[in-house]
């Protein structure tokens, strides 16, 4: 990864990934970095290997109490027994500026199962949904 | 919690000089219930001299006096309720006669604004200035 | 020629959009006991928002980022957290004192009671934020506002001791009858009223949703600092109006339909008419954009699409939320909770909050990353570590100040 355009080789990534606006191919936002899966090089160093996002990564973040009852609460709203966090590989990333850019859409991802809930039990049942306001 | 303690200590100083035992926090509690009146007599005269001039809508007259006649209901109830330490039952007569008179002002004036009775307006007018010149002779008076 | 037109149209919008039920009983209420002694505050906190409007306008320019959205990155998950509980709650409680404030005027205007009319303002106020084109509503309702001239114009016809009004401003102390404790609080109350923080939100937001480049720069500067100071003058005016009218007689103005009576002393019922529509644009129009505001705080935390211009379907998380908010607000209405205590309570919180929206703003707009070259020069950050310092005192003060004066009386 610290190979790729658009990357600088070695990051803080407390100040350049996390909590960042991750934006996808059609330039829409997909989510923020919640948290990071890392994985060890072969030279021993650490690397970024996938950005987690949703309340399952988030909560541990946030801590405390308030952060148990948010995983707690994902995992029941969850129909699996024990729910994979939302996961961006790192391969799908294309670079960073203020915000971080990856190769695919939030559909293709998989990461937009709240949006598709909300979308169909809220927003669809009343008349005028699709039509915006430009 | 250690912002707590300072906030309660306040609470406490606050509620430690109720009107009830202390003769002279009772007269301040009647020269501000008297202020309080005067302010929506004096409004509701006010109003009710702009309908007779024609120069606001009756609806809005309504809206206003509605008010003033609420706010009083509500000031009378809350100074009536509380208990009058010895040797001040003159001043709580007096400012329960001044009350009870904006009131019946006040109502007059609300029903005239509703009617649109020019000849009851007229009337609430001449009351409600008296009333109003009435409770600001009695704050200051006490104060 | 068109040019000039839209830029007419973008400080027109930003005069009438600026007043908001929380300056309009302010200000009524603080002319009608202080005259016009706290004028000085309302100047300062005009200011004080044109800097860090010009700020988060700047920030959505460059990054192509709206404020919130960079909260979380600098704040980090748990204090960016506080922060978005903080501003949401004090904008939904601000949210909710507007959608009273249609209500209330609406009742001056029929005489039906402001309860019955909370439900039909909100399912309007709802349906505009759902169907329609919000660029119209946006620019008819800020025009709409600009009705509230009239109280200048019933000042210059009232024909005030325009010495002894500028006698009150300069002295800046409680007339007699008034304590230094009340005073400190209505200084809280107008700052809060003043620089209200959702004012920010939406200003960035739009900045973003427009798509405004370093290009757009120099019209939202024109926007803020012509639109604002102005739209101040109108609050200011308003404190007047019941300086001239109602605080010689001993009127304290706890209502809003005592503020409409000095306009109908100087202009009688045509100055009514025009105060009652100025009353609505600018209440129905700070409550489309407080509930848009409480949507852009919550999405741009989470990172899910929002935007006021973007059909439900593709922003379902973003318009869910609007509308949750719409019907809570509802529900708290509909306890016949008063609309003017509110008010007063959403101002103060405001107050309380500033340090918290603001202090995001200032290390933001001094960001290179996020800046690049466009970074706060040595005179935005003097203005806006001055202002810093002033609202954290306004905010430690809050509290007490409305502990020791039971909420202002």
């Amino acid at each position: 990864m610290a190979d790729r355009p658009g990357f600088r080789r070695q990051y803080d990534a407390g100040l350049h990934l996390l909590d960042r606006q991750i934006v996808g191919r059609d330039g829409l936002p997909v989510a923020k970095v919640d948290d990071l899966e890392l994985r060890v090089r072969a030279d021993g160093r650490l690397a970024v290997s996938a950005l987690l996002v949703g309340p399952g990564a988030l909560g541990p973040r946030v801590g405390g109490r308030l952060g148990r009852w948010t995983v707690s609460i994902w995992r029941r709203l969850r129909p699996d027994a024990d729910p994979p966090t939302g996961r961006v590989d790192a391969t799908l990333v294309t670079g960073t500026d203020s915000a971080v850019h990856v190769t695919a859409t939030t559909e293709e991802l998989g990461l937009d199962g709240f949006e598709r809930w909300v979308r169909r039990y809220v927003v669809e049942p009343i008349p005028g949904s699709g039509h915006d306001g430009s | 919690m250690l912002l707590a303690a300072p906030f309660t200590a306040v609470l406490l100083l606050t509620a430690c000089s109720t009107p009830e035992g202390d003769p002279a926090a009772y007269r301040e509690e009647a020269v501000s219930t008297l202020q309080a009146a005067h302010s929506e007599v004096e409004s509701a005269r006010i109003t009710v001299r702009l309908r007779l001039d024609d120069r606001t809508f009756s609806r809005a007259a309504d809206t206003s006096v509605t008010g003033s006649e609420t706010a009083l209901t509500s000031i009378a109830g809350t100074f009536s309720g509380l208990q009058p330490p010895p040797g001040a039952d003159a001043v709580r007569d007096r400012a329960t006669q001044l009350l009870n008179n904006a009131q019946d002002a006040v109502e007059a004036a609300r029903i005239a604004v509703r009617r649109d009775d020019r000849q009851g307006l007229r009337q609430a007018l001449s009351d409600l200035a008296k009333s109003s010149t009435a409770l600001h002779a009695a704050a200051g008076a006490l104060s | 020629m068109k040019k000039v037109f839209a830029l007419a149209l973008g400080i027109l919008t930003a005069i009438g959009g600026f007043v908001d039920i929380g300056d309009l009983v302010t200000n009524a209420l603080v002319g009608s006991r202080f005259g016009l002694s706290l004028a000085w505050v309302v100047a300062v906190g005009v200011v004080g928002i044109c800097v860090f409007a010009e700020m988060s306008g700047r920030v959505a320019a460059i990054s192509g980022r709206a404020t919130f959205d960079l909260v979380r990155e600098r704040l980090g998950p748990r204090l960016g957290f506080a922060n978005l509980l903080a501003s949401m709650g004090v904008t939904f409680l601000t949210f909710i004192a507007e959608i009273g404030g249609v209500a209330l005027s609406l009742e001056i205007a029929t005489s039906v009671n402001e309860v019955l009319w909370v439900p039909v303002v909100a399912a309007a106020l709802w349906i505009v934020l759902w169907r329609v084109k919000f660029e119209v509503l946006e620019n008819a309702f800020g025009l709409a506002g600009l009705a509230l001239v009239v109280f200048a114009v019933a000042l210059w016809k009232l024909g005030p001791d325009w010495s002894a009004l500028w006698g009150q401003a300069r002295s800046a102390a409680p007339p007699p009858g008034e304590s230094w404790t009340s005073y400190g609080y209505y200084v809280v109350a107008l700052f809060g009223a003043a620089m209200t923080p959702y004012e920010v939100f939406f200003f960035s937001s739009g900045g973003v949703e427009e798509k405004w480049t370093a290009k757009s720069l120099s019209t939202m500067r024109l926007n803020v600092f012509v639109g604002f100071p102005l739209g101040g003058a109108l609050s200011l005016s308003i404190a007047a109006v019941t300086a001239v009218v109602f605080l010689p007689v001993g009127v304290q103005v706890n209502s809003l339909a005592q503020v409409p009576i000095p306009v109908a002393v100087a202009l009688g019922k045509v100055g009514v008419a025009v105060a009652l529509l100025g009353f609505f644009a600018a209440t129905f129009g700070a409550a489309c954009e407080t509930g848009l505001s409480v949507g852009y705080s919550v999405a741009q935390f989470f990172g899910w699409r929002w935007g006021k211009f973007v059909a439900p379907r593709q922003a379902a998380r973003f318009h869910a939320v609007v509308l949750l908010s719409t019907v809570l607000a509802v529900a708290v209405l509909l306890t016949t909770v008063d609309p003017i205590a509110v008010t007063e309570y959403s101002v103060v919180f405001s107050a309380l909050a500033l340090p918290l929206t603001y202090l995001p703003i200032l290390v933001i707009a001094n960001d290179p990353d996020y800046m690049g070259g466009s970074v706060n020069g040595r005179f935005a950050n003097a203005l806006g570590t001055v202002y810093f310092v002033v609202i954290v005192v306004v905010s430690v003060a809050a509290i007490p100040l409305m502990i020791l004066t039971k909420g202002g009386q």
